[in-house]
């Protein structure tokens, strides 16, 4: 469960996708998110979780590295999907037995969406394998401009997410020590209803929610010796360019997924 | 004293929940000078380094940077703390970024340095503490030694005058602690003040020029080390005294003394000299 928050972590490589700029593939990621919830067929969402995996095997992820990384949502999902499974409504799978209580149109729906889930996530974790924190942090900066003129401090809040990026595996790695410490802890962790799952997280969250608060108060101190908020104008590295793999990457992207949106509606209107 | 770089007066400092960390506290650190501040878990040390860079400011008294009181105001603070560089005692809570190059990069961004003179620091601060191989490594990766390193590139990019060091040594190992000294010693021959607040009495009376010693929140003693630490009430206060002062204590007793003209060998390497001066004195009569 722990070793799923750090799913999806850079991997350096110089794959296309690694050359393009972090705004192209934001823009892109949301683009793909907005058209997996779009698609009707289950063969589209097929069709895109290949692609997906295609491309992050060029990108130097390996194909056992993904379906890993994807076990702990589709364990998720299926808890959810159940529910659609039994209150789903509409004409039974069989007559008799077992499966006459489970309604056919909650089937393909869960399986839908459970689809639909891991499609997304397999998707949009190609934005964090091939783009630095750093890169991702600039490139939201500049997408959030904007807000800028309507008071949003768009750099407090960039400068926020990549500390947040930058703690999140210091943070796994004491809870895991904290489960070390406390076994029987770990071991209520797994089992049992979800009620006593969360029940003995308590001795995990608590000490685990001070240490935050300690670190997060001995940070400021230190930000503050290094002149934090100092000057007007931090400086900025990296200026973001456009270069022709963007277009590229853009273009190709954006051709597969039209494409796929007519085969889509295609596909469900002759159904 | 016209060369003192950093002054207490008469300085008290209350935590908002009453603690009173110090108290009446006088102090001068000199230009150019290794200073070692010495003192028991709580005796204030850490509070006094948080009142060099304006991160506290006194209840009671005044700090003066050369002969200015601190000017506790916006751009005074920009000033004051690109010039005194505070290196904290957790590397964990002061690293920010995610790679080693963009965490040291950031004091020289926060002064709005322009992009060449950011990457310049950089590369010479990492340089300086023999990290530059690792400048793309993620930061959560390094072992706690180098991220020592790493929180000491941090702040000499700022190029500070002067370098506050909380514990440096603690969690080093031998040649680790060995390499940071003479990592400190090329910055204190290129003119840097050094400020150092220790427990390893050893290494205060071998380094440092001059030491102060913090007893719970007040100035016990200043002054050279080779004399301070030899002082009884100091060795009290600290609840030990540097090796060579107690190997001497015992050899005095089947008198033998180290001293030459009064003063104590400092090193290992000044210590075996006395030694073997010692035993061929011994051998010739
Ligand atoms: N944030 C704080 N709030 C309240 N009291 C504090 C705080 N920080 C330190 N103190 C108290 O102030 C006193 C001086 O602490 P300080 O950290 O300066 O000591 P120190 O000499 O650095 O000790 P150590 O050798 O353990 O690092 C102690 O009594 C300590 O409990
Ligand atoms: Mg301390």
């Amino acid at each position: 469960m722990l070793n799923a928050l750090s799913h999806g972590r850079y991997i350096s490589g110089t794959s296309l996708l690694h050359r393009c700029d972090p705004r192209t593939k934001i823009i892109l990621a949301l683009i793909f998110s907005v058209i997996v919830y779009t698609v009707h067929t289950p063969q589209s969402l097929i069709l895109l979780l290949l692609c997906s995996f295609g491309i992050a095997q060029r990108a130097g992820r390996p194909l056992r590295h993904s379906l890993r990384g994807l076990k702990p949502i589709v364990y998720l999902a299926s808890i959810t999907a159940i529910t659609h499974l039994f209150f789903g409504g509409g004409p039974a799978l069989a007559e008799s037995g077992i499966l006459s209580f489970v309604s056919r149109d909650g089937a393909g729906r869960s399986l839908l969406m459970i689809l639909r889930l891991t499609v997304l996530i397999n998707g949009t974790s190609l934005l964090t394998v091939t783009t630095t924190p750093l890169t991702m942090m600039d490139g939201l900066q500049w997408l959030m401009k904007p807000l800028q003129r309507f008071g949003v401090p768009v750099g407090e809040i960039a400068m926020m997410m990549s500390l947040a990026l930058r703690f999140i595996p210091v943070i796994v790695e004491e809870a895991k020590q904290l489960l070390k410490n406390h076994a029987e802890i770990s071991r209520d962790f797994s089992n049992g209803t979800m009620l006593q799952r969360a029940r003995s997280c308590l001795p995990l969250v608590i000490p685990l929610f001070a240490g935050v608060v300690r670190r997060g108060d001995a940070l400021a101190t230190a930000m503050d010796a290094r002149c934090y908020g100092a000057c007007a104008e931090r400086t900025r590295m990296n200026p973001l360019r456009f270069s022709s793999v963007d277009i590229l990457c853009g273009g190709v992207v954006l051709a597969f997924l039209s494409l796929l949106m007519y085969i889509d509606c295609f596909l469900a209107g002759g159904a | 004293m016209t060369d003192a770089i950093l002054t207490l007066k008469n300085v008290a400092y209350r935590y908002p929940d009453g603690t009173p960390a110090l108290d009446n506290c006088s102090l001068t650190v000199r230009r150019g000078s290794r200073t070692a501040v010495l003192g028991t878990n709580g005796a204030g040390k850490t509070t006094l380094f948080l009142h060099l860079n304006g991160i506290l400011r006194p209840s009671a008294g005044q700090v003066l940077c050369g002969d200015n009181p601190l000017d506790y105001s916006r751009a005074g603070m920009r000033k004051l703390r690109s010039q005194v560089g505070l290196v904290f005692q957790n590397p964990d809570s002061q690293l920010f970024s995610a790679s080693v190059q963009e965490d040291v990069s950031f004091g020289p961004m926060n002064m709005g340095l322009e992009e060449r003179e950011v990457r310049t620091r950089v590369a010479e601060s990492l340089l300086a503490v023999g990290m530059a191989a690792s400048a793309d490594r993620p930061v959560h990766n390094l072992s706690y030694g180098q991220k020592k390193r790493v929180c000491i590139a941090g702040v000499l990019a700022m190029k500070p005058e002067i370098l506050v060091l909380d514990e440096p040594m603690a969690g080093l190992d031998a040649a680790m602690q060995q390499e940071l000294m003479s990592v400190l010693d090329q910055l204190h021959a290129a003119g840097m003040t050094i400020i150092i607040a220790t427990h390893d009495l050893d290494f205060a009376y071998g380094w440092a020029d001059d030491g102060i010693v913090m007893e719970a929140g007040r100035l016990l003693a200043q002054g050279a080390t080779t004399e301070i630490l030899l002082r009884d009430d100091v060795q009290m206060a600290l609840g030990g005294a540097p090796l060579i002062a107690e190997i001497n204590r015992r050899l005095l007793l089947i008198g033998i003394d180290l001293r030459d003209n009064g003063y104590l060998p400092r090193s290992k390497g000044e210590l075996l000299q006395a030694i073997t001066a010692q035993t061929r004195q011994e051998s010739t009569p």
